[in-house]
């Protein structure tokens, strides 16, 4: 029987045997991207039966570890050791060419998976022409059926095969509540129940250690309970190791399950254990936006807040004066849908003149996706979207802009190939200013750090009645951000309408 | 009434064609304009085995089935590597070289001047001659490889496929090998593609490199998408209607000069159309994405 | 040496047409299957030009004004609709493969499917130090590279130029700094379909031309293109002149039907072991699964 009790260090009461093995160990990874160095020396020892949660910023380089576990991606520098089953597996990077020649020894997604590591998808990721219960038989290993001449020479040992596999598919799923949905397609279920139907696929397959990269967000507080109960039943029943990669806002609910946190800052990896991380918890934040409201909003101002549908907050701070400053931008009942999911569903909101407003929502809820269709970067589907009065639907991003809207995307999108002086040509006059680049100005986009693309970036903003800032202080160095703070508080003063999309703190 | 066994004919030939490109295509997801060339492979060798070797029909096609099956592998392995368009035009490169050595090894194929007096096919000393039996032949033959196809796309490996389909990714980290699978599925619609120009080759008793050119890839790639993909429905469908619509034109009285340019004309119109307005074809289920 | 300088024109020619192909591809992320219907059509408005009494300058001319504006047509009707729905790039390409068949048969309806000539009588030749060169390898050759030379001045000084790179670059950020994407991408086809036409009268006038010549020049410019290196401009030039060079060797020193293979080896070549071509950045490469 086991057991499970909170103490300092980790020793619970199980098998002592169990406890110490260690199924996964990473040595020394180093990964760079263009010149940004994203995981810096990375060192772990995964036991069996943890439960890791691996926090860190957007952009801190959670899905390259990520990816890196789960074969999709290869590290430049270090080692990893898997103990999964009885053999030692040990990969080693950088890769000598002749390697690479042996079409078995690659490493690939297929090749980690075999060796007992699985992964839920952030977007879940099912075969969406297939049933439910097809989608989870499909995942049962070594099937005689997948060769297609047995399949075409000794049917009936593939179909008493495929009978079997059914069979255990079909009661697991009923385990999980899902007996009526067997034989329905992938998009006729819930949020909650596709996620589970993804963790059941990739233990079906044979998963040892489960990666599962933000399996909570977009879901409703009855989603999160389903989908961490039957975590927990995997943990304890089923032997299952887990690292879930989750974002600040539902980490208290990890928290309840995890044994150990990781936290990624800067490249490096701490790793500690769950109860001294509860009794310390980290601020995530660099500055507090919402004292920056306050300061916005100045003596006489207010700050007011609306909650949005799932979990997503709209701050807005209204400086004194502007009570009843016109509308600059409005959307109306925006729906959104990426395939058989509905990412936004009737969505309004309002920005006024001299006013900035805060919009907060986790990973996954579409703050990108709404700032992309208000700027005919993604088309619109549904709703309405007003500027300065009149309906902007049926105009391309370009007419936008000139109208007098203003985008600064996430993900830096400079200019890879064009030089700084280059970018500075481009548009047509700016409203900001960082003083002094270190870097001069013929040098070329894709080499500056991502704190120096995010600056030209925000240089490059064209002259805009209203601005919509994805996630704008990512990346900036301490001494930017205070620049940017009294740029913005600058521009809303001046009577511009401001929206700065975040994370949720 | 021979003229109605010879369309029977053309019928089954396109049949197989276009299920095993359906196969690729439509459930493999695998979009290439290669196939005229493994057609071609396929006749050649079967002729060349015929009437050098002086083998029956069934080896030959048995051994013209092997070597399209190997020479697969120049477009399976880049598959594996290369997303969608620029497998395309890998496959397009593919279907090049194949025209140019058929065209230019005047050894082995006689180039230009193709081959002539294909027999027509034996089984054991009993000759398919008249238009009755070869049209019999061919249709057993399409049964048997239609009846084949329907059975491994029911099966676990058909499933795989479809996965590998819809998200190649989420396959491999469930563990699936799809590159296997990959290899897999163009061995066996190259081998079905051998096949019916193996059953080409012995109709019409001459064959030259023009009939396998990049066009009739096209003209094939177009009775699939025309017809549907990701069903067994579709390709019945697309065949029917390239063994129409010569028909149709003849009607129109279009002359025979501009026959051929016609026709491939409608093709291409054709292609737009349905890339515009219905990638899944006129009765397919699946959507190109 | 003189297979050498025969490589090198051909290589020149042919990098007037790879331009073209890569600045839709730069510009657009299309493979632009199509452009062979310029490059097979355009002499023949010339011919129809010159037979009608216009005299060469005008003739010129008006084929160019003529490449340019089906270019831009061909854009606004085929793939900027596509581009508005989302359509995958698999799904551009089947659209571009469906065009270049159906219009590539439109001319060889009007004008039939037989070689022509641009020019009566035999090509006056200079030689010097044992090489002959004709009048039109020269003239083609000088005029690819006044035409380079423009054209690359034109990129990398003028202001439109950096928007060209630009929109090679991030054509999303670009419309987020207030240009008209549309209007830019105009440019892009029309400005692919004048190098195109340029490149169709220089071969026409040394070897002749034929409706079906287009697709061999695309396959050469796609191949060229990608060894060049995605995002850039003189990588697919010098990309074009690197083929022209190895295939006129590898024709002489074995024969011609290896040509095609050198073009396939290389292009597979490049893919694999550097995908993103002598000039193009190593980041993300999309080529890959």
């Amino acid at each position: 029987m086991l057991t499970r009790t909170a103490v300092d260090d980790m020793t619970t009461i199980r098998d002592a045997k169990e406890l110490n093995s260690v199924i996964l160990s990473a040595r020394g990874l180093h990964k760079t991207f263009g010149g940004q160095v994203v995981l810096r020396n990375v060192n772990f020892n995964l036991r069996k039966g943890e439960v890791v949660l691996l926090q860190g910023e957007n952009g801190s380089g959670k899905t390259t570890l990520l990816n890196i576990l789960t074969g999709n991606l290869e590290p430049d520098v270090g080692e990893l050791h898997l103990s999964v089953n009885s053999t030692q597996e040990v990969f080693r990077w950088p890769r000598r060419w002749w390697q690479n020649l042996n079409p078995f020894d690659h490493f690939t997604p297929e090749r980690i998976a075999w060796e007992g590591v699985g992964r839920v998808w952030q977007d879940i990721r099912l075969f969406s022409t297939m049933t439910v219960l097809d989608n989870v038989v499909l995942s049962s290993p070594r099937q005689a059926g997948e060769n297609p001449i047995i399949a075409l020479l000794r049917l009936g040992r593939v179909n008493k095969e495929e009978l079997y596999n059914q069979e255990q598919a079909s009661k697991w799923l009923n385990g999980l509540g899902l007996g009526d949905r067997l034989h329905s397609s992938c998009d006729k279920i819930s949020l909650g129940q596709m996620k589970r139907v993804a963790i059941a696929r990739a233990v079906q397959a044979g998963a040892k250690i489960l990666f599962l990269d933000e399996p909570l967000s977009g879901l409703d507080g009855i989603g999160v309970a389903e989908v961490m109960r039957y975590l927990d039943t995997l943990v304890h029943t089923n032997g299952l190791t887990v690292v879930i990669v989750e974002h600040v806002f539902n980490i208290p609910r990890v928290l309840d399950l995890a044994t150990t946190v990781w936290t990624l800052a800067d490249g490096h990896l701490t790793v500690e254990s769950k109860d001294k991380v509860w009794r310390n918890p980290k601020i995530t934040t660099v500055f507090n936006p919402y004292d920056w409201l306050k300061e916005v909003a100045g003596p006489g101002g207010k700050v007011e807040t609306q909650e949005l549908k799932q979990g997503a907050r709209l701050t807005s701070a209204i400086p004194s004066g502007t009570e009843n400053a016109p509308v600059v931008l409005e959307v109306k009942d925006l729906v959104v849908r990426r395939g058989y999911r509905t990412v936004l569903d009737g969505l309004s909101l309002k920005l006024h003149r001299g006013q900035l407003t805060l919009l907060e929502a986790p990973n996954g809820w579409g703050k990108s996706t709404l700032l992309d269709i208000i700027t005919d970067v993604l088309p619109l589907q549904s709703g309405n979207i007003i500027l300065n009065g009149e309906s902007i639907n049926s105009l391309s991003t370009d007419k936008r802009v000139r109208r007098g809207l203003g985008y600064l995307r996430s993900r830096k999108p400079v200019f890879g190939s064009l030089t700084i002086s280059e970018h500075k040509r481009l548009p047509e006059g700016s409203n900001f200013i960082f003083s002094g680049h270190s870097q001069d100005g013929d040098t070329k986009a894709n080499l500056l750090s991502g704190g120096q693309r995010q600056k030209l970036l925000i240089e490059m903003l064209p002259d805009a009645s209203v601005y919509l800032l994805d996630e704008p202080f990512i990346g900036l160095d301490a001494g930017s951000i205070p620049l940017l703070l009294k740029e913005l508080s600058r521009l809303i003063a001046e009577g511009k309408a401001i929206m700065v999309v975040m994370p949720e703190s | 009434m021979n003229y109605l066994l010879h369309l029977l004919i053309y019928l089954d030939i396109y049949l197989i064609v276009a299920m095993s490109l359906n196969l690729l295509i439509g459930y493999g997801g695998l979009l290439q304009v290669a196939h005229a060339a493994y057609y071609g492979i396929g006749a050649y060798a079967a002729a060349l085995i015929m009437l050098k070797l002086g083998w029956g029909f069934l080896p030959a096609i048995g051994l013209a089935m092997v070597v399209a099956g190997i020479l697969s592998l120049a477009v399976s392995i880049p598959a594996w590597r290369f997303r969608g368009d620029y497998f395309v035009m890998v496959s397009l490169a593919v279907q090049s070289v194949a025209y140019s050595l058929l065209y230019n090894w005047i050894d082995l194929t006689n180039g230009p001047f193709g081959l002539t007096g294909i027999p027509r096919p034996s089984i054991f000393g009993y000759k398919f001659d008249s238009m009755r039996t070869i049209a019999l032949f061919s249709s057993i033959i399409t049964g048997i490889c239609i009846l084949g196809m329907v059975l491994i796309l029911r099966s676990p490996w058909g499933r795989l496929l479809k996965a590998m389909r819809d998200d190649e990714l989420a396959a491999r980290s469930l563990g699936k090998n799809t590159r296997l699978v990959k290899l897999q599925t163009f061995m066996i619609a190259s081998a079905l593609a051998a096949v019916a120009g193996s059953l080409y080759a012995a109709y019409v008793s001459y064959i030259d490199p023009t009939s396998f050119t990049l066009d009739e890839s096209i003209l094939m790639l177009s009775m699939v998408i025309v017809g549907g993909t990701g069903n067994i429905r579709g390709p019945l469908v697309g065949a029917f209607i390239l063994i129409a619509i010569p028909e149709a034109l003849r009607f129109v009285q279009i002359p025979d000069a501009v026959a051929a340019n016609v026709r491939l004309m409608v093709y291409g119109l054709l292609l737009i159309i349905m890339a515009h307005f219905r990638p899944q074809g006129l009765a397919g289920t699946y959507r190109i994405q | 040496m003189q297979i050498l300088l025969n490589g090198i024109i051909q290589g020149l020619l042919l990098a007037l047409v790879g331009l073209g192909f890569a600045l839709v591809y730069n510009a657009t992320g299309i493979f632009h299957v199509a452009q062979g219907v310029i490059y097979a059509g355009a002499p023949f408005i010339l011919l129809a030009c010159i037979q009608s009494g216009l005299g060469w300058p005008v003739g010129v001319f008006i084929s160019l004004m003529f490449a340019a504006s089906i270019s831009c047509l061909y854009e606004v009707g085929n793939h900027w609709p596509l581009q508005k729905k989302e359509a995958s790039k698999e799904i551009h390409l089947i659209a571009s493969l469906g065009a270049y068949i159906a219009l590539v048969q439109l001319i060889a309806i009007i004008w039939g499917n037989e070689t022509r000539v641009l020019r009566s009588g035999v090509d006056t030749t200079f030689s010097f130090s044992g090489i002959i060169l004709t009048h039109s390898q020269l003239l083609g050759g000088a005029i690819a590279l006044v035409v380079f030379a423009a054209f690359l001045f034109w990129l990398w000084r003028t202001d439109i130029g950096l928007r060209l790179r630009a929109l090679a670059d991030n054509p999303i950020q670009l419309s987020l700094m207030g240009y008209d994407i549309r209007l830019l991408r105009l440019a892009v086809f029309g400005l692919s379909g004048l190098l195109t036409a340029v490149a169709a009268f220089l071969m026409a006038l040394d070897i002749g031309f034929d409706p079906h010549s287009g697709l061999q020049m695309i396959l050469l410019a796609m191949v060229a293109t990608i060894i060049g290196g995605r995002g850039s401009f003189l990588g697919p030039i010098l990309g074009a002149i690197l083929l022209g060079i190895l295939r006129s060797q590898i024709g002489w020193f074995t024969s011609a039907r290896w040509e095609e293979a050198v073009t396939f080896f290389l292009l597979v070549l490049f893919l694999f072991f550097r995908p993103q071509g002598i000039f193009g950045r190593a980041g993300r490469l999309e080529a890959q699964t």
